[in-house]
């Protein structure tokens, strides 16, 4: 406990908080996840990175308000999540999640995709489209906002997607392997919009990842094992953009220590790619 | 996008499911409209037959099971005549005869007495009425539209149990039941049916319609009066409104098409039930992700619910409009003989929408019950 600054969790700019989760699967008594104690501030870019099975997902759905572990709390925004009765609210006005397969309604535009969770906002029909607008063009799809998912790259899913997660106006996003079904370029491309979300509005993000090379565009990686944290590091940085050596230090820290928004010297200078530019006519 | 344009993409999705389902519920509908609503049309062309003439009450055989069967002497006319109260008497005798040389069966003839005052609501369109002087002379009165369904015109012969009666005048009243009647005076009708001194029933008008005095003809009647005609026990004296709902034939009649109707609609909410089931299967991952970004498990609930609403009010639209057409159809079948109305009545047709949203509910209350309890972390899990 002593890691924290401020155990309180209020103010300081932390964000979410997670104390001593262990989190149990009836089937087989598997520990998903064996005392996880982990501090997310407001603004961060975490990547979480770690072999199948280690608990990524587990985790991520402690964070998001999916699911309740076993033992341990987790506080968002100071208040303890185990108090917090209405995880749908929760979800919907504060969390912003991305899947690695999408999950577009494939019957709905990518405009219209964008505006189902806002059916839980208090927004009228119009505001709702018209903010859909705003964030597929944000995303660099302002020239495709009613084409239907199959009609659209993989890439381009993803960033509906991603448009979708941004549609209740979250204070974090949770990504779940955004990337893992993207080939490289469009990966690429989807690192990309997350480091500007990130730099330009201060977005929180927590993306899981097995692609070591775009976790290094995270501010700070988390690695985990068997369920527990193994390692909580500064990014190197990429290694091309940033001219970091190739080899990778991780600095063994305890589970906690953060790196502040907008403090990290390994920001990746990340561009939209050229087929991100909105077409505005 | 509103939420019931993105219900209504959720339903175009299995075009030809949604398709089956809502021609489940409309077939359902559609039998319910048309069963019912003959059954409905039956009584209250009957009922109006009776209204339409102040008919205060209607006395026939208790233990008959229709109208035609089961008699009563003529006699009882006079003895419920002389009652204190009573207005006027019409003795009648109904029953089917043939236009055997016209090759028509089943002609429905009423036989009544001349002068009496259920011939006063006959508008005679044609030729003339049947009066005292009518007597011996074997004229037959005509509905319109048995008149013209019969081709027959003033003048015309009828040979009927081996006698030849002539068409003497053509009327219409204000329903379509009689319009397809032949009216005899009482004494042919009598000889023809082989039934002499025998009547069917009566309809009694009283000078005041007030419960009181109702209730003292109707106990005098099958009281005292049938007492003296040695008839007591047989005889059944009642208001228009409950002597149709009680008509045995009809009472079959409307218990057949009820029974029909929840079968044919317990089957549509299976199919609901199933449709609906296998939808939300199906979207187990979907409504996981739905969850996830924060759908409220009642948002969930009112997606199926309304999905399964849309699919059953489509087949309510559907399953009426065929109703109707069905009705139109059967009204004009010779069997109908004006019984039926060839309309559907605006209750029946609320009745059907409100059945088939009953349907849409209960078929989809389960699956959307369990469509709201899937976890959201199911949707991960399947990755």
């Amino acid at each position: 406990m002593s890691n924290y600054a401020d155990s309180s969790g209020n103010g300081n700019g932390v964000l979410l908080r997670a104390e001593h989760l262990t989190k149990l699967y009836p089937d087989g008594q598997v520990n998903a996840l064996i005392d996880v104690s982990l501090e997310i501030h407001r603004g961060e870019y975490l990547a979480v990175m770690g072999p199948s099975g280690s608990g990524k997902s587990t985790l991520l759905n402690m964070l998001g308000a999916l699911d309740r572990p076993t033992s341990g709390e987790t506080y968002f925004e100071g208040r303890p999540m185990s108090h917090i009765p209405n995880w749908n609210r929760l979800r919907a006005q504060k969390i912003g999640f991305v899947f690695q397969s999408f999950y577009l309604l494939p019957v709905l535009s990518a405009m219209e995709n964008v505006q189902v969770p806002m059916f839980e906002s208090p927004l009228p029909a119009s505001a709702r489209a018209r903010r859909a607008v705003e964030l597929l063009e944000e995303v660099g799809l302002g020239h495709r906002i009613h084409h239907s998912p199959e009609k659209l790259s993989v890439g381009e899913r993803q960033r509906v997607a991603i448009a979708r997660a941004l549609a209740n106006d979250p204070v974090i996003l949770l990504a779940d392997e955004p990337t893992g079904n993207l080939d490289s370029k469009s990966a690429l491309g989807v690192f990309d919009l997350f480091a500007s979300l990130h730099r330009q509005q201060g977005m929180t993000i927590v993306l899981i990842t097995h692609d070591d090379e775009l976790g290094r565009r995270a501010e700070r990686i988390v690695r985990m094992q068997d369920g527990q944290i193994r390692s909580d590091t500064p990014s190197p940085g990429p290694r091309v953009a940033a001219g970091t050596p190739p080899c990778e230090s991780p600095v063994e820290a305890p589970a906690g220590l953060h790196i502040r928004p907008g403090v990290s010297s390994h920001r990746p200078k990340s561009i939209l790619p050229p087929f991100a530019v909105p077409d505005r006519g | 996008m509103r939420f019931y344009t993105f219900v209504l993409k959720n339903v175009l999705r299995r075009r030809i499911r949604s398709t089956l389902t809502l021609t489940g519920v409309a077939a359902a509908v559609g039998m319910f409209v048309t069963l019912v609503g003959i059954s409905d049309s039956l009584q209250a062309t009957l009922l109006d037959l009776y209204q339409q003439r102040n008919v205060s009450l209607i006395v026939s055989r208790s233990d008959a099971v229709s109208p035609m069967a089961g008699t009563l002497p003529e006699k009882l006319g006079q003895d419920v005549a002389a009652l204190d109260g009573v207005q006027d008497v019409c003795p009648g005798l109904v029953d089917f005869l043939s236009f055997d040389n016209l090759g028509i069966n089943g002609v429905v003839v009423q036989g009544w007495p001349a002068g009496v005052f259920m011939f006063q609501e006959l508008k005679v369109l044609e030729g003339q009425g049947l009066t005292a002087e009518s007597r011996g002379k074997k004229g037959i009165m005509l509905g319109k539209d048995l008149a013209k369904n019969a081709k027959l015109k003033l003048g015309d012969k009828v040979d009927m149990s081996d006698e030849t009666y002539r068409v003497v005048g053509i009327f219409e009243t204000k329903s379509d039941l009689e319009n397809n009647m032949a009216i005899l005076l009482l004494a042919d009708a009598q000889k023809l049916t082989g039934k002499t001194g025998l009547i069917t029933g009566l309809t009694v008008r009283l000078k005041d319609d007030s419960e009181g005095s109702l209730q003292a003809a109707r106990a005098a009647i099958e009281g005292p009066v049938a007492e003296k005609l040695g008839i007591k026990g047989k005889v059944k004296a009642k208001p228009p409104q409950e002597f149709v709902n009680t008509q045995t034939q009809l009472r079959a009649f409307k218990a057949m098409a009820w029974a029909v109707s929840v079968v044919a609609l317990i089957m549509g909410m299976l199919f609901m039930l199933n449709t609906m089931v296998m939808s939300v299967f199906e979207r187990t991952r979907e409504i996981g992700i739905l969850r996830a970004i924060g759908w409220r498990p009642s948002r969930v609930i009112r997606m199926i619910l309304m999905e399964s609403v849309l699919l059953s009010l489509g087949g309510a639209i559907v399953g009426t409009m065929g109703g109707i057409g069905l009705t139109l159809l059967i009204s004009r079948l010779p069997l109908a003989s004006g019984a039926i109305q060839n309309t559907v009545s605006p209750v029946i047709m609320a009745k059907g929408f409100i059945i088939a949203l009953v349907v849409g509910l209960v078929g989809a209350a389960y699956p959307a019950f369990r469509g709201a309890r899937l976890l959201p972390t199911e949707a991960i899990r399947h990755e």
